[in-house]
């Protein structure tokens, strides 16, 4: 068992590495940017500083869309799992919805709210609110019923149903749907940015991809997989330890 | 009133409310027409265009691009699904990387494959394929995984052979995940075709989408936003219609 998972993890860290090298051979054309000079244009954002009004614009703007998609898609998903005949009504036009490319509303936006942290915030919170919604609406409809009559026969309030009984019951799906709802939040602000805004990452990328700083659009689009991965790799871990537990 | 009856009449009351508003506030002048254009303009417009045939070149382009990297996807991706099942220990190894990719943001690739492909539909096909091709993969891999132990005992007293053994028993035992991540590849496949010709193209639908906004032609450009979100919500409803007979024949 101990043997396996030492060549397991011997074996990822080749890839790694194989990775690495497909990227060092990539860059002796002089379309990509080396590993090393990647970093180091990178690094000097940090050290010359930048980066920061981008990074801080950016971070802001993913933390108030992720909060604001909380809110909505906790919200409607536990109104549309607790009503069926809600639901009913809703379900199919919400995974319509889904389905839909997001990019092609943002003109709409556009016009809507100008250029701005608001306009970021909904191009954001349209990516992100519906994993959530639909997650949580489907955990509701899919738990036991058991679960509330216990919560019933205890006279609890819909509060205490919800923090006690509704949000534990459904831990699993909702943690799904926050990591997506992460990571499509973060693609739908900054993509936003390269539209709707004159700071930001999404923006110094395009404007690095337009002045042909090639090191500093790799190192920059590195930044931003680095932040993705670790998220993600979080939010599997807790998924994981959730499933153990159920 | 039968309940079937009485959730289609509210759904049809909620669409129709939603557009009949849309109408009274443009047409009442609360929103500037090139804010926002009245929807009984964005379907004539839709409508005027489709017969004009100024669109078909479009349209084909767009469909075209969807099947090719949807169809590449579901060929490279399912043998390695079933690779990958085959050896359990290189799927783990690989496993951060995919699950990593997964939910990463692809598209931001998309200035890299600007820079070595050039304006086209390369870019577009490298990231629809390299999107859609996840799902794809992992669900193989774990639909043939979680096959019930029942079966391929099933199969052993019976004596298949080992490819009977794989398309008569594990592959039809792993059809509703298998469908599920196709599902989802088609879903990411038409995303991403889209998104990236409204990001960089100089045909297709999205380029027009972004072609009429730069250019303020506000009443086309809904009209194309309509037709994108019909496309997109047909699709669906078909892929949701094939999944339900793929379940009920199991």
């Amino acid at each position: 068992m101990n043997r396996d998972r030492i060549i397991v993890t011997i074996g990822a860290a080749l890839i790694g590495i194989l990775l690495f090298i497909i990227w060092l051979l990539a860059s002796n054309s002089f379309v990509v940017a080396t590993p090393m000079a990647s970093v180091r244009a990178l690094y000097s954002g940090f050290t010359e500083g930048w980066i920061y009004p981008h990074l801080k614009s950016t971070l802001t703007v993913i933390l108030m869309t992720y909060i604001i998609s909380l809110i909505i898609g906790i919200g409607c998903g536990v109104i549309l799992g607790i009503s069926p005949f809600l639901r009913d009504v809703f379900e199919g036009m919400i995974l319509a919805v889904y389905a839909v490319p997001k990019i092609v509303l943002y003109p709409i936006f556009l016009t809507l709210f100008g250029i701005g942290w608001t306009t970021l915030i909904v191009m954001g919170t349209i990516h992100a609110v519906f994993p959530l919604l639909i997650n949580t609406m489907t955990g509701i409809k899919n738990m036991s019923k058991t679960y509330i009559k216990v919560g019933k026969s205890y006279n609890a309030n819909s509060f205490q149903m919800l923090k006690k009984i509704y949000i534990p019951a459904i831990s699993l799906p909702l943690v799904t749907g926050l990591k997506m709802a992460c990571s499509l939040g973060i693609i739908g602000v900054i993509l936003g940015e390269i539209f709707a805004s004159k700071e930001g990452i999404g923006q110094i990328i395009m404007r690095s991809y337009a002045l042909m700083e090639l090191d500093r659009m790799y190192g920059l689009i590195l930044l931003l997989f680095l932040f993705a991965f670790v998220i993600n790799v979080s939010f599997s871990r807790l998924e994981r330890r959730l499933k153990k537990v159920f | 009133m039968k309940r079937a009856t009485k959730v289609k009449i509210v759904r049809i009351m909620v669409i129709s409310g939603f557009l009949l508003f849309l109408e009274l506030i443009t047409r009442a002048g609360y929103v500037r027409p090139t804010v926002l254009v009245p929807p009984s303009i964005m379907f004539l417009t839709l409508f005027r265009s489709i017969i004009s045939g100024n669109l078909t070149p479009h349209f084909v382009r767009t469909l075209s691009e969807i099947l090719f990297s949807f169809s590449m996807a579901a060929m490279i991706g399912m043998p390695m699904g079933i690779f990958f099942w085959k050896f359990p220990k290189i799927w783990k190894m690989c496993a951060v990387y995919f699950v990593a990719g997964y939910a990463m943001p692809t598209i931001f690739f998309y200035p890299i494959l600007l820079v070595i492909f050039g304006l086209g539909t390369m870019p577009i096909l490298v990231i629809a394929i390299g999107t859609s091709i996840l799902p794809i993969i992992m669900n193989t891999a774990a639909g043939l995984r979680e096959v019930r132990e029942v079966y391929p005992k099933v199969g052993q007293t019976f004596e298949c052979t080992p490819l009977q053994m794989f398309f008569k028993v594990r592959f039809p035992a792993a059809a509703p995940l298998i469908f599920a991540g196709l599902k989802m590849g088609f879903t990411y496949a038409v995303t991403l075709c889209i998104a990236m010709e409204f990001l960089n193209a100089e045909k297709g639908l999205g380029f027009l989408v972004s072609y009429h906004y730069f250019t303020f032609d506000t009443d086309i450009l809904y009209a194309y936003i309509l037709l994108i979100i019909i496309i997109a919500v047909t699709i669906n409803r078909i892929l949701l219609g094939i999944e339900k007979r793929v379940r009920m024949e199991l």
